[in-house]
């Protein structure tokens, strides 16, 4: 089984529990143009007190990942595990339940909130929808977790365009806490930010990962962000994990040679460094006609014959990661 | 081309947004300049403006715009069209919505040139062909045949950026070129950028909210702030002899994949709503760590502090130890 081992360079508390695992889940779209492989047989275990990070250029699937854990899309084939209990196929009325124990941040937090709302209102919906606390006892909660992530009581009759785009992030962040959930599931969650109000999200992040027990599911194509929250990390390219496993140890030496290319494309503050070479310009394939065997060779430096002809499988290396790669060494 | 004391405000619904509150900055000849800022710094109005690209409502409340020794804010529609394109080129931030869906890429890359009258259309398809070829784009001669729709978003920055370029323009301005493409993409796109400028001997003004970007593919660096700019300095000083508070703040909550792995030093507060009257003072006074008595009664003005190193202020004292600028 892929795994990620838990580890507790964070100093939270660490159980063995899996909260999710994917196993061999693959989502296929069918479009005019043909069938569209979007996820390809993805399979991870995401333990409590972990925090997977899920980065990949557009187009490489982490999205569609992140809406099959949601059950907002039913995977092709495959199942998904959440607190033990196969979700992948489980009809929408039953989902409900689950769903509570997952929320979601997305990147735009005035999309994702009622604009015809208050902010307490926003924060009371999720509590009205499943039913919890009395009139009075459900605008305590949103009053409190206004307070938690940092937004003054007194904004609590505001309406979302009244408040700056930092302060809306809040809210959403309080709104999907508002559940309790145990997973919390981050969609770009700190992309549309300036990068002074980013730093202060991440900060929040950080304190309430600890404070309210949670497992964080972190979506974003910024390598720099996904390493400051998350404990591991996921690296797709084109429907498939590429290189999987704890952060430092991915960071510090990346084995597939995506993930090297990846990290090293990040704009970083150079003095006087050498600038790191740029991979000449090329078009990645498309997902209607995967090449064959190693999705990425068509891009890749060491691509040989046997990268076309055989598609390597994610196999363990040292550090406990894995890396999809024939080459691929520590 | 030079900017003096930009003053724009926009008018709508009874309201008015104090864009931009007195901008100067110049770019010299060959030379690459990048203008930081977060959102509502102003350096997307301030740019468009040099080409007079502002909506209806925004007026110019005072200051000046020269190109080439020539002031542009007198200028006709007609007169500023001869300009653009020919003298100054500009790219977007999103390709797809600058191009005719309709037209194939070979056909819009040789508008400019015919437009302005500087090459037949067959001369001018080989001019194009030979530009997709130095940006990078593989097998020109048949991606010129091809529609918008046929190519990635990277592929089509690459070809906003020849087609900005068809005309040998003296200046190139590029709002946020790099910000919807995925990293190794911006890391292409900017070196194609940082190559054409060297070759070309042409300047090039980059608008980011990416301070990094900036640093690594410009010369000199702007930073604004409230439609102001808080300073302005030669990009090797930029990470040991930034001075602004501002500047300091950005560099240090700016995430890095190496390194320690500690949370970034935010800057607290919000940015300034321009939408409500400016505050008296320095305009990023309720923001500072460093804030004093006098920050919210005056305002400080630019000052140099070492070669071509200007800042705004109380706090900003002049270097000592020279500069490479």
């Amino acid at each position: 089984m892929l795994s990620c081992r838990a580890t507790d360079e964070w100093g939270e508390r660490v159980t063995q529990e899996p909260l999710l695992r994917l196993d061999n889940v693959t989502k296929q779209f069918r479009t005019r143009q043909g069938t569209m492989t979007a996820v390809d047989r993805v399979s991870f275990t995401l333990v409590r007190g972990e925090h997977l990070g899920i980065v990949g250029a557009s187009g490489s699937g982490k999205s569609t990942v992140i809406k099959l854990v949601q059950r907002l899309i039913q995977p092709t084939s495959g199942d998904i595990f959440f607190t033990g209990v196969d979700i992948a196929r489980m009809p929408r009325a039953e989902l409900r339940k689950w769903r509570s124990k997952m929320q979601a941040v997305s990147q735009n937090p005035y999309a994702s909130l009622f604009p015809n709302k208050t902010i307490g209102q926003n924060i009371v919906e999720p509590l009205l929808i499943h039913r919890i606390g009395s009139t009075q006892e459900r605008k305590e909660k949103a009053m409190a977790l206004m307070e938690k992530v940092g937004v003054p009581r007194n904004q609590f009759y505001a309406f979302p365009h009244e408040i700056s785009g930092g302060q809306q992030q809040r809210i959403a962040i309080a709104r999907a806490l508002a559940l309790q959930p145990e997973l919390l599931i981050l969609d770009e969650a700190v992309s549309s930010l300036d990068v002074s109000i980013q730093a202060q999200i991440l900060h929040l992040l950080a304190s309430l990962r600890g404070e309210f027990d949670l497992t964080y599911l972190f979506v974003s194509h910024n390598l720099a962000v996904v390493r400051l929250i998350c404990s591991h990390v996921a690296v797709m390219f084109l429907g498939r994990i590429v290189e999987m496993g704890p952060i430092d140890a991915i960071y510090e030496k990346p084995a597939h040679p995506y993930t090297k290319a990846l990290l090293a494309a990040v704009p970083e503050f150079t003095q006087g460094e050498e600038e790191a070479q740029v991979a000449a310009a090329s078009e990645p394939p498309t997902p209607y006609d995967l090449p064959s065997g190693c999705v990425y060779r068509t891009l890749c430096p060491l691509a040989s014959d046997r990268c076309a002809s055989e598609q390597p499988a994610l196999q363990a290396l040292a550090g406990g990661r894995l890396a999809a790669c024939h080459f691929a060494q520590v | 081309m030079e900017v003096n004391d930009l003053v724009i405000r926009f008018r709508r619904d009874g309201g008015v947004s104090h864009a931009v509150n007195s901008v100067s900055f110049r770019v010299y000849e060959g030379e690459s300049l990048g203008i930081v800022g977060e959102s509502g710094s102003g350096k997307s109005v301030s740019v468009k403006a040099v080409m007079k690209l502002l909506p209806k409502h925004a007026k110019f409340e005072g200051g000046d715009i020269t190109f080439a020794g020539r002031s542009i804010l007198p200028l006709s529609e007609g007169a500023i069209r001869h300009l653009r394109g020919r003298e100054v080129a500009l790219i977007f931030q999103d390709p797809h919505a600058y191009l005719n869906p309709t037209k194939t890429i070979g056909a819009q890359m040789v508008e400019p040139l015919l437009f302005h009258r500087m090459a037949t259309k067959s001369e001018a398809l080989v001019q194009a062909i030979d530009l997709l070829r130095q940006v990078g784009i593989p097998s020109p001669e048949l991606r010129v045949k091809q529609y918008p729709f046929e190519f990635s978003g990277g592929m089509l920055q690459r070809v906003m950026i020849a087609m900005a370029l068809i005309a040998k323009p003296k200046l190139l301005i590029a709002d946020e070129p790099t910000t919807a493409l995925d990293v190794t993409v911006q890391a292409q796109i900017l070196q194609v950028l940082r190559r054409l400028k060297q070759e070309r001997r042409m300047s090039l003004i980059l608008v980011t909210h990416d301070l990094v970007v900036a640093a690594n593919t410009c010369d000199r660096i702007v930073v604004m702030y409230g439609g102001r700019v808080v300073e302005q300095l030669p990009s090797q000083a930029l990470l040991s002899q930034s001075q602004h508070p501002y500047t300091r703040g950005l560099i240090a909550c700016t995430p890095s994949v190496r390194g320690e792995r500690t949370l970034p030093t935010p800057i607290g507060g919000a940015p300034l709503n321009l939408r409500r009257p400016l505050p008296v003072g320095c305009l990023f006074a309720e923001r500072c760590p460093h804030c004093m008595e006098r920050c919210r009664s005056e305002s400080p003005v630019l000052k140099t502090v070492a070669l071509g190193h200007e800042v705004a202020c109380f706090l900003a004292e002049p270097q000592t130890s020279g500069v490479s600028a």
